[in-house]
């Protein structure tokens, strides 16, 4: 049986990485939208993530730049604020190269990368 | 049915203007470079174009430039730009461009603003 919107949203879980609030906004009532964002979410972020670390070991700056400009569109759906703000510095220093500061802003990013699937995993396992 | 043609590549942007759109009642057609931008300019018929400025191939400039030179100068075109980018939208408008959305963009004020346009 379908689960009525209201009730979803009245039973909301706490996260601590992500926060649905745009997504559900976006959507404006309809569930299925939301499990087809978070379910394309789930399948391609990673998949950029990876790609951004790559053009990055090869020290191609301008994709990094490119990929990380990119990819905050995403973390900003989720409501990602902290992927969202490391994304922005990356692109940021991507322009003068900083290789010091985008190693530790990658390093920083892929633990919260895994830990945002696992919530957005978890709200789609109620939805 | 109003047609409106989205040039972006992040997928999950383009799903988002596709769905709120659509929930407006517009028909929509979608590019996901600026390359199939260009070729949907010259081959598809819409009404309005919105499109993202950072694009794989061929940028944004282009896409409006080209909307422009085919369509005409009162085209309705709406470009998408994230914060930081402001000189870009600026080139954009130099081109012709007539209205901004700010990424992530509010559904309400997509709406208001391709209304607007759309009943210029």
């Amino acid at each position: 049986m379908e689960t009525a919107f209201s009730e979803l949203t009245m039973n909301k879980q706490e996260y601590t990485h992500i926060n649905l609030s745009y997504l559900y906004d976006i959507a404006d009532n309809d569930i299925d939208f939301v499990k087809e964002m978070i379910t394309d979410y789930i399948i391609k972020v990673p998949v950029q993530f990876t790609e951004m670390q790559t053009v990055f070991w090869e020290r191609n700056f301008e994709q990094t730049h490119f990929i990380a400009h990119k990819i905050k569109s995403a973390f900003q759906f989720v409501g990602a604020q902290q992927l969202v703000e490391l994304a922005r510095n990356i692109e940021r220093v991507s322009e003068t190269q900083d290789i010091e500061t985008i190693t530790q802003d990658l390093a920083a990013m892929e633990p919260v990368v895994k830990l945002v699937l696992t919530e957005l995993q978890s709200e789609l396992s109620v939805l | 049915m109003k047609r409106i043609l989205i040039v972006e590549d992040e997928d999950l942007i383009l799903k988002a203007l596709e769905f709120r759109l659509r929930r407006d009642g517009y028909d929509v057609i979608k590019a996901k470079d600026g390359r199939d931008g260009l070729k949907a300019i010259e081959t598809e018929m819409f009404d309005l174009l919105i499109t993202d400025m950072m694009l794989p191939f061929n940028n944004g400039l282009e896409v409006v430039n080209k909307a422009k030179e085919m369509k005409g100068k009162n085209f309705p075109v709406i470009v998408l730009s994230n914060v930081g980018l402001e000189n870009v939208v600026l080139d954009a408008f130099k081109l012709g461009a007539d209205d901004y959305i700010t990424k992530p963009f509010s559904p309400v004020e997509l709406s208001i603003r391709v209304k607007r346009l759309l009943n210029k």
